[in-house]
């Protein structure tokens, strides 16, 4: 795998998946601390050098050494975690909402695929 | 309760464990059992954190007294250049090579480990990258998930204990116990040297299994095992069997025949129920050990026998010389300096969970069983990935949650395990791994009758009921708060079934013999009245039709009972 897919899946997709894949397998209904880990997992990150961040911010950063690729697939990527970033930000406002962020958290795994199917392709 | 040591560059796999997995400990820096991220001291300016990179894990190594059972171990460490391994960075410069090192430092720190706690197993948090290494090692474990979940996690961390608990010494658990951690230090030593070996033991507890399995095969012996039971053997045919006959020396010699002495030599000779032997045979025993040669029934000439010996007994043979009837001389050449006594089940409480989950484990795996489990997957539609060796025991309520996605979960709660360990098994390992798989066959058949179709629930997971522990144990069950009748009722049911696992016994025919044996405990228990047998059995709003239907299918004639319980 490409250093820098393996940096972003390390730094980003991991941690912001577990806790969706967590909750998905649950057989029961979050409480608060499980909505606090999925939100942890979008805004509540680390880069390289173990200073916090948010994911988008992540992104944003990770962007700027991508390798090279079409910019089609960084920004199928970028849409879908905007996408969870926004489902996850309302959860303090609308937890009855959770099932949405985590499907939307849950859809950056399968970005993530795709986008290390397309490095690979190119 | 397992304890495990995460080293990992971020909070995120202590903080999962720690809130999803309670069933492990991990272990900290500073000795505390909870992570720091809801440590009250993070707070307040500790700097012992969890291990976030070698240099930290091999502190909090250092701080244990004992080893934990496992290193959970990611791959990838995103942490500052001078803390990654290894400390000379001259063949790896650059921000390319660094990074490099970041993306492998997990091996970098699996080989620190290796070398420095050589028994410390690891589960390493890898991926599936083609290009990476894979260190191999006995006590090294993978988790390929790309993307790790708290469930996947903890079945790889219970996988690699399991492993690791089978393979630490062949077939034997030895678990915490002092007794057995006692008997492990004294067979260690004891293995490596010729003398006569005694070992003494009530029933089931495993003396012939150690004997052939970790002592024989540890002492370095190139000759063969030779096992007799004397308590299995005429007492007519044991002077032939011992020490060999010539042919038509007794009746029915119709050829030469070499004893086990002869058959063991340059090798070991284990005798078990040594204190079955009678006088006469104890005199001749004694001169063959004296001398180390046989001499066959019926013949002159003296033939080497020298075994290393290995006796057993669950007698006390200190008490059959007080009480003359075991010679003193031979006594003394078993060696009674260096007897080993192997404790009973009762006696290393601390193991039963562990025993119990791989006594499970063994019959859900076992062929006697198989047929049943295969009936039982092949109604509940399983992965394409199922494994038999996949299967799990999970102490805990039923939940799909914590089961195995790729074999069979065996759910077992904590309250019918605290009954386990307030029985005293008088018959040790053999009645543990007879409850073992009567619970299994019981569980199953009683899943297979259910009503459901295939597909209604998650598959592959059966749960253990309280109330048939108590019936197997034979014990009084817990009382229920609310339903004090029917707690009297079910008391009644207070009986062992048996069930006989023998072969040529077709599976069908055991699993039918004890659901019948359970439907006629109920139908005492419950008065003959079908439609709660039906509801104990099914559920509420079971037709009693269901249960007369059955009883009919196992020939049970409700009239018979009647007529037996009048």
């Amino acid at each position: 795998m490409h250093p820098w897919l393996s940096r972003l899946r390390h730094d980003l997709v991991k941690r912001a998946v577990w806790a969706a894949r967590d909750l998905h397998e649950a057989a029961r209904d979050p409480d608060a601390a499980d909505l606090a880990e999925l939100r942890r997992g979008m805004f509540e990150l680390r880069d390289s050098e173990g200073r916090p961040i948010t994911a988008g911010e992540l992104w944003r950063r990770m962007c700027t050494d991508a390798p090279a690729i079409g910019a089609a697939a960084l920004d199928s990527f970028a849409s879908v975690l905007t996408a969870a970033e926004r489902q996850v930000a309302k959860l303090p406002a609308h937890p009855d909402a959770w099932r949405e962020a985590v499907e939307a958290v849950l859809r950056i795994e399968s970005a993530f695929a795709a986008l290390a199917r397309t490095l690979e392709k190119e | 309760m397992p304890r495990l040591l995460i080293i990992d560059d971020r909070d995120q796999t202590v903080e999962m464990v720690h809130r999803h997995l309670p069933q492990f400990e991990t272990i900290t820096r500073c000795g505390r059992n909870i992570p720091c991220q809801v440590c009250e001291e993070r707070d307040r300016g500790c700097t012992l954190k969890c291990a976030h990179d070698h240099s930290e894990a091999a502190e909090a190594l250092s701080r244990q007294s004992h080893l934990p059972d496992l290193a959970v171990l990611d791959l990838h460490f995103a942490i500052p250049e001078e803390r990654l391994l290894p400390e000379d960075k001259s063949q790896h410069q650059g921000r390319r090579a660094i990074e490099e090192l970041r993306r492998k430092q997990g091996l970098y720190i699996l080989e620190r480990l290796r070398r420095d706690y050589p028994n410390l197993p690891v589960v390493l948090l890898t991926t599936t990258d083609a290009d990476l290494p894979k260190p191999q090692g006995p006590l090294v474990y993978f988790c390929e998930n790309e993307v790790v979940d708290s469930r996947t996690l903890a079945a790889e961390i219970t996988r690699a204990l399991e492993m690791r608990h089978a393979s630490q010494e062949g077939p034997i658990f030895w678990g915490r116990s002092p007794a057995m951690a006692a008997l492990r230090r004294q067979i260690a030593v004891i293995s490596r040297s010729p003398l006569p070996v005694l070992f003494e033991g009530e029933t089931g507890t495993g003396k012939s299994y150690l004997a052939e399995h970790v002592l024989h095969p540890r002492s370095g012996v190139k000759g063969p095992l030779v096992v007799t039971d004397l308590s299995t053997i005429p007492s007519t045919l044991l002077p032939a069997h011992l020490f060999g006959a010539r042919r038509g020396s007794y009746t029915g010699a119709v050829e030469d025949q070499p004893g086990v002495f002869e058959q063991a030599h340059g090798g070991t000779l284990f005798l078990d129920e040594i204190g079955n032997l009678d006088p006469d045979l104890q005199r001749q025993l004694l001169l063959v050990l004296e001398r180390g040669t046989v001499t066959r029934l019926g013949d002159v000439r003296p033939r080497p026998a020298a075994p290393r010996l290995i006796a057993a007994t669950n007698q006390d043979l200190a008490q059959l010389v007080r009480d003359g009837r075991f010679r003193h001389d031979l006594y003394m050449r078993l060696n009674p300096a260096t007897r080993l006594r192997v404790p009973a089940l009762r006696d290393r409480r601390e193991d039963l969970p562990d025993l119990v989950r791989f006594a499970l484990l063994d019959a859900l795996r076992s062929d006697a069983l198989r047929p049943l489990v295969r009936a039982y997957l092949a109604r509940f539609p399983t992965p394409e990935d199922f494994r038999d060796d996949a299967s799990a025991v999970v102490v805990g309520k039923p939940q799909a949650a914590r089961s195995r996605r790729d074999g069979f979960t065996v759910f077992f709660s904590s309250s019918a395990l605290q009954r386990l360990g307030q029985h005293d098994w008088p018959g040790n390992h053999r009645e543990l791994k007879l409850f073992a798989s009567n619970s299994l066959v019981f569980a199953l058949a009683q899943h297979l009758d259910a009503d459901g179709s295939a597909g209604d629930r998650a598959p592959a997971i059966l749960s253990i009921p309280d109330a048939l522990v108590d019936q197997l144990l034979g014990s009084e069950p817990a009382p229920r708060k609310q339903e004090a009748r029917a707690a009297s009722a079910v008391g009644e049911l207070g009986r062992r079934v048996e069930v006989m696992l023998k072969p040529g016994h077709s599976f069908a025919e055991i699993s039918a013999d004890v659901e019948r044996q359970y439907l006629v405990a109920l139908f005492r228990a419950f008065d003959g009245d079908l439609s709660r047998i039906a509801r104990e059995l099914f559920g509420a709003g079971a037709d009693r039709r269901k249960v007369h239907l059955r009883m009919n299918q196992l020939g049970l004639r409700l009239r018979e009972l009647r007529g037996a319980q009048g």
